[in-house]
């Protein structure tokens, strides 16, 4: 079976290579070098330097076969056993996706359950040290589910990506976690305070009391790793630390909520109860699956499977390039038009980032494109990306798709490198003539990325495409209200799909509001988080 | 005597929707797993909380 995996892989890595010269010429030499004996012979000409040597290549798709064959055995039978047995492709399965209000719902709902727990058990009381004990049970109890919620958004549901969006989740855990940073502190506090109350002492005395308790110390520390975090995501701080810095410590997120787990269990709300006990740790240990789950598994497992690697890397403008990723059955990935991943190349000076480029065309013959603007040290690197440079791409991700749509005639607005999303999406949203316009925002026409393709779209399906170009300090706001009635008529029966500068973006939503596009139809999605 | 009509059955859920019950399924197994061996192996020891005493709390008594 691995060695028809095998086969299978490299067959599909192979169909359409003849439009990719270079990465051809690179799969020539690894084979011709494989074939000849020369195993462990570095490659030469452009690919020098950039890969492993071609023994290690053969032995390293040996080794990550069979790993993919344990993991589907362990993991039972999957769709992707069904594609070898020979179905053509996989069968269309409607995505999974929670609606963002059905997601705030059911978190309410459990607030609401959580201090109904507390309100059902709390013995009134006029005592100094019961009002603070009291008021220490329900900040506990709340920071406990709080932590929990804060995780499961980041979890990277699938169902909860495509139906939120990452950005928006993003946002809903950067405000809750300032709450919840704060329920922990004044449950801090106001233990201490019932305490020292309680025993007749200072604060100082009856805290190195409380410290005596195991589980008190560990939640202490993670209450001080949680602190921590908070204070490196302020914006001030986040200014000056690299982005890769600032995740990593933001993973100390995981430890502080370990540490404070048994302390929680502690707590007589819960303690009063095994089924209470039980349920409590039953919520904790379902969201740490999920997060092994989707954000270890799921990726490690992806990596193996479909083996992605760089291709070509096309100039498409002044700074702009696509870059051309292909693997093996990425029809499995059922990665939508308007979705990105999260790239990882394993190139020398990029493989310590990740970062999130949306699919700038739709998935073809097992080929992934994003079009990447030069903004920074890592998107400057990306144009010297190398044909065979290996990629780790984890998703898909993003709410910005055609399952958005409530109405026939759709408005695509995008601004610089906004465009992206947008011109896969102009490609297939359905649509009829005169159903779909694409306004392009970009400050010359020098700026415009893709322009040849999304005039062939536009010609081929009858839709319209304007280019709003200028200064965006120029005295004609080509976003205006009037401006965009003017270019769009019916614009207030359309669905908006927007993406672009977080400055531009929301320009651009109240021009729309003013020019009678209801709120509800304009989708949007913001890649600064 | 018209024949009995055919029994019209609900049609099998596709691999793909089968793998996603199994997934949750398996998840859900695990995390009860977890759940229930944490909970009889932790009991952390923690002070009697000042609200849930029967009594007025001690104070330190005076000196003669």
């Amino acid at each position: 079976m691995d060695a028809a995996v095998g086969s299978e892989r490299r067959e599909g890595v192979g169909d359409g290579l003849s439009r990719y010269p270079a990465f051809a010429a690179y799969v020539e030499q690894m084979e011709g070098a494989a074939g000849s004996g020369r195993a462990g012979e570095p490659l030469r000409g452009p690919q020098a330097g950039g890969g492993a040597a071609v023994g290690g290549v053969a032995r390293g798709r040996r080794v990550r076969e069979a790993v993919a064959h344990w993991m589907r055995v362990l993991l039972g039978h999957t769709e992707a056993d069904e594609v070898r047995r020979g179905r053509a492709v996989p069968e269309p399965v409607e995505a999974l996706r929670l609606a963002p209000r059905r997601l705030q719902g059911a978190l309410l709902a459990g607030g609401v359950a959580v201090t109904g727990l507390w309100a059902v058990q709390v013995r009134p009381s006029a005592r100094l040290d019961a009002l603070f004990a009291t008021g220490a049970h329900l900040t506990g109890l709340l920071a406990g589910y709080g932590v929990l919620v804060m995780l499961f958004l980041m979890a990277r549901v699938p169902a909860v990506e495509h139906g939120v969006g990452a950005d928006r989740l993003a946002r809903w855990h950067a405000w809750g976690g300032r709450w919840v940073l704060g329920l922990c502190v004044g449950h801090t506090l106001l233990a201490l305070c019932g305490y020292a109350v309680h025993r007749g002492t200072d604060l100082l005395t009856a805290g190195g009391e409380l410290l005596g308790y195991p589980a008190i110390a560990a939640a202490t520390v993670g209450t001080g790793l949680l602190i921590a975090v908070g204070a490196t995501s302020t914006r001030a701080v986040r200014r000056r630390v690299p982005h890769e810095t600032w995740r990593a410590l933001h993973l100390l997120t995981y430890a502080a909520a370990a540490l404070a787990f048994a302390h929680q269990l502690a707590g007589p709300e819960i303690a009063g109860s095994a089924v209470a006990v039980w349920v409590w740790t039953l919520l904790h240990t379902l969201v740490a699956a999920l997060l092994v789950w989707y954000r270890l598994v799921v990726p490690v497992r992806q990596a193996l499977r479909h083996a992605l690697r760089v291709v070509e890397v096309r100039r498409e403008g002044p700074e702009v390039v696509s870059v051309f990723v292909a693997g093996a059955g990425l029809d499995e990935l059922r990665a939508e038009p308007g979705q990105f991943f999260r790239w990882r190349f394993l190139q020398r000076r990029l493989w310590h980032t990740a970062l999130p480029f949306s699919l700038s065309a739709p998935v073809r013959e097992d080929t992934l494109r994003i079009t990447v603007k030069a903004a920074g040290n890592h998107t400057r690197r990306m144009r010297r990306l190398r044909p065979g440079t290996r990629v780790l791409a984890t998703g898909p991700f993003g709410a910005l798709t055609a399952h958005r749509r409530t109405r026939r005639k759709v408005l695509l607005l995008a601004g610089g490198v906004g465009i992206t999303p947008m011109r896969a999406l102009f490609e297939t949203l359905p649509g009829g003539p005169g159903d779909l316009t694409l306004l392009y925002r970009a400050g010359s026409a020098a700026q415009l990325v893709l322009r040849e393709e999304l005039e062939e779209i536009a010609a081929s399906r009858q839709a319209a495409l304007h280019y709003l170009l200028g200064p965006s300090d120029a005295a004609f706001d080509p976003l205006a209200p009037q401006a965009l009635r003017n270019l769009v008529p019916d614009l207030a029966e359309h669905d908006v799909y927007l993406c672009g500068p977080p400055g531009m973006a929301e320009a651009a939503t109240v021009a729309l509001v003013r020019a009678g596009v209801p709120e509800e139809h304009i989708h949007g999605e913001n890649f600064v988080f | 005597m018209p024949p009995p009509m055919a029994r019209h059955r609900k049609s099998a859920p596709g691999p793909t929707r089968q793998a996603r019950r199994r997934l949750a399924a398996s998840l859900a197994g695990v995390s009860a797993l977890a759940a229930t061996l944490l909970t009889l192996s932790v009991d952390p020891a923690a002070p009697p909380a000042p609200d849930r005493l029967p009594t007025a709390p001690d104070r330190p008594q005076a000196a003669p």
